[in-house]
């Protein structure tokens, strides 16, 4: 008997596909405008060929060896570094994010912390560089950041 | 051909292209292009569709022949990293690459690992200027030819070239068909393309504008990459070899890599894989007419030279019916024309003449990157082999945060690299399904435009 866990995960991609279907064919504006072909003709089409694909799909799923405890670890580790980024982006602005993601990204890869700081703060600071002053992009600077200026 | 000789038009155009390139802000950027390129193809974990994805974002900044030409350079430049890696340690960053391990990595275990990167460097170079000149003397009759395709001719033309796709792409038919379906409906939210009217976008302003391709890319190749190389980690690699050698003190398989090299050009023309066709089809040639076809797999320098060059030459090719058709032949190719867009460029058979000085200024850029290529494949030999060597544990927090900040800058807020990791997420799922990303990436960026056609065809025959 196959575990739900499994059984989860085959279908989950099959179940987004069929979701992702029936949105397009369902939300799709009118196939005719004025009598001519309109605007929601693609969406129907790629919708329904959406739906017929994700049906035929082949059953079988995991096809690749199951990651072990530390991958999967290391993987955990880069998505909460991204969540981290996402959260301190604007409160804190772009430098701090990048540093403590970076950080937090170094040290669940396995880094130690001396490397882990280094990396970090080299890194923060040649891209802030590299966008700020050499193509003048404009980075968030952070709500803390422009309460100390008094903005 | 002899019209394309006659042409008044190919000399003034190359003349404005010549006259564009003299820059050396320009020459830098496909130097720094080349480099960057060589080196994603020689770190573990990293592909070249990803660093395409990073580097992006200078699209928004840059001048349009310099931003397409690094992002060019930097497609050329990992084919070739490709196959250091494929030669020093046996293992292939591509599937394209998997053809020049079979002699390059024997050759290098026995002793001759500078040779074999120096006869691929040559095999590469020649490749890269067969597919360049040939792109050259096949703009005039390509621009020509399209010409005759109306509205319901490009709309089969890309229909064939995503079904192409579908089944020639690794994961099966049923499956990289999904992901084709997929890719289109992802392109559909935001703005309508013909009549410009706002669909699919569920209430959230974000989606207005759809789905940001820098995003997806990044999201995509980028986070997804590194997510897939995290849960299956690289093989422990040795690059010993590369310092065990003798001097380079002959060029050897010319003529392999000039017959690799019209395979490899003609096979990039078409939508299907072009070069891991070309350079397995090249491996077999020159096994095939080789008096000593028993060397093959323990080392045999027409064998690395052929598939080397025709690897190279198919990645120089495709630029063609991306530029002249607007037909991207691979997600790299896709990232480019979604970059030309970006831009304001468009491609076409119109565009020699439209925009000489972007087209024909392309083309120098691309041979002269690969003269780059060339004093870089050989003049930092031993430094790709120590680079290979740089741990993972480093690299993916670098490769993570230029991910996360390209993808704000690209959509220039926070729902770019809210994108991006939804998509990274998406990518490791569809990996773990047996699901290859690069069909649905094609799809996306072809779906307006096979809309378009489509659209258009309908409307006249109604």
């Amino acid at each position: 008997m196959i575990p739900f866990r499994s059984l989860l995960f085959r279908h989950a991609l099959r179940g987004l596909l069929l979701f992702a279907g029936a949105a397009a064919l369902l939300a799709a504006p009118p196939a005719l405008s004025a009598g001519l072909p309109g605007p929601g003709i693609w969406p129907r089409l790629a919708g329904a060929g959406l739906l017929v694909c994700a049906m035929i799909m082949p059953r079988e799923a995991q096809t690749q060896a199951k990651p072990s405890t530390a991958a999967v670890r290391r993987a955990l580790g880069l998505v909460a570094a991204c969540l981290l980024w996402l959260v301190l982006l604007h409160p804190a602005g772009w430098l701090p994010a990048t540093f403590f993601a970076g950080l937090l990204a170094c040290r669940a890869g396995g880094c130690t912390l001396k490397e882990s700081l280094v990396l970090s703060i080299l890194l923060s600071t040649v891209l802030w560089l590299g966008l700020e002053r050499l193509l003048q992009y404009d980075l968030p600077g952070g709500a803390l950041f422009s309460l100390a200026k008094g903005n | 051909m002899d019209a394309a000789f006659a042409d008044p038009s190919l000399f003034s155009g190359v003349l404005a292209g010549m006259a564009a390139v003299a820059s050396l802000k320009l020459w830098l950027l496909v130097l720094a292009g080349v480099f960057l390129g060589m080196t994603v193809g020689v770190l573990p974990g990293f592909g070249p569709p990803a660093a395409m994805a990073l580097l992006f974002p200078l699209v928004y900044v840059l001048e349009p022949l310099s931003a397409i030409s690094m992002l060019s350079g930097l497609f050329y430049g990992a084919k070739y990293g490709g196959a250091v890696t494929s030669i020093l340690m046996g293992i292939p960053g591509e599937a394209d690459a998997v053809a020049t391990l079979f002699e390059g990595h024997p050759l290098a275990l026995g002793g001759k690992a500078r040779q074999a990167l120096a006869t691929a460097t040559f095999a590469s170079f020649t490749g890269g200027i067969f597919a360049s000149l040939g792109m050259v003397l096949l703009a005039p009759v390509l621009s020509r030819a399209a010409l005759f395709f109306g509205p319901a001719g490009r709309a089969a033309f890309m229909g064939g070239a995503l079904l192409l796709v579908a089944l020639t792409s690794p994961g099966g038919v049923r499956r990289s068909l999904c992901m084709i379906f997929l890719g289109l409906v992802l392109a559909i939210p935001g703005m309508a393309p013909v009549y410009g009217t706002s669909r699919l976008t569920f209430g959230f302003w974000q989606l207005s504008e759809g789905v940001e391709l820098t995003s997806l890319l990044l999201g995509m190749f980028g986070i997804g990459d590194l997510l897939a190389a995290l849960l299956s980690p690289p093989e422990k690699k040795n690059a010993d070899a590369a310092c065990l050698v003798p001097p380079l003190n002959r060029l050897s398989a010319f003529m392999a890599a000039l017959r690799g090299s019209l395979l490899g050009f003609l096979t990039g023309l078409v939508p299907c894989g072009a070069g891991v066709t070309a350079s397995f089809a090249s491996h077999a040639l020159e096994k095939r007419i080789s008096h000593h076809p028993e060397q093959f797999g323990r080392g045999a320098w027409e064998g690395l030279a052929g598939p080397e060059a025709s690897n190279n030459a198919a990645a120089m090719a495709s630029f063609a019916p991306l530029l002249l058709l607007g037909l991207p032949t691979n997600p790299i190719m896709a990232a480019l024309l979604g970059a030309l867009t970006i831009v304001g460029v468009v491609p076409g058979p119109a565009l020699p003449e439209s925009q000489p000085d972007f087209y024909w200024g392309l083309i120098v850029c691309l041979l002269m990157g690969n003269v780059l290529l060339l004093a870089l494949g050989l003049g930092l030999a031993g430094f790709w082999a120590r680079l290979a060597c740089l741990p993972f544990r480093l690299l993916w927090p670098v490769i993570l945060l230029l991910c996360l900040t390209g993808s704000y800058v690209g959509a220039d807020g926070m729902s770019g690299p809210v994108q991006c990791l939804i998509f990274g997420l998406l990518s490791v799922l569809l990996r773990r399904c047996g699901c290859s990303p690069a069909p649905l990436v094609l799809a996306f960026v072809l779906g307006p435009r096979l809309e378009t056609h489509l659209l258009q065809t309908l409307l006249s025959f109604w």
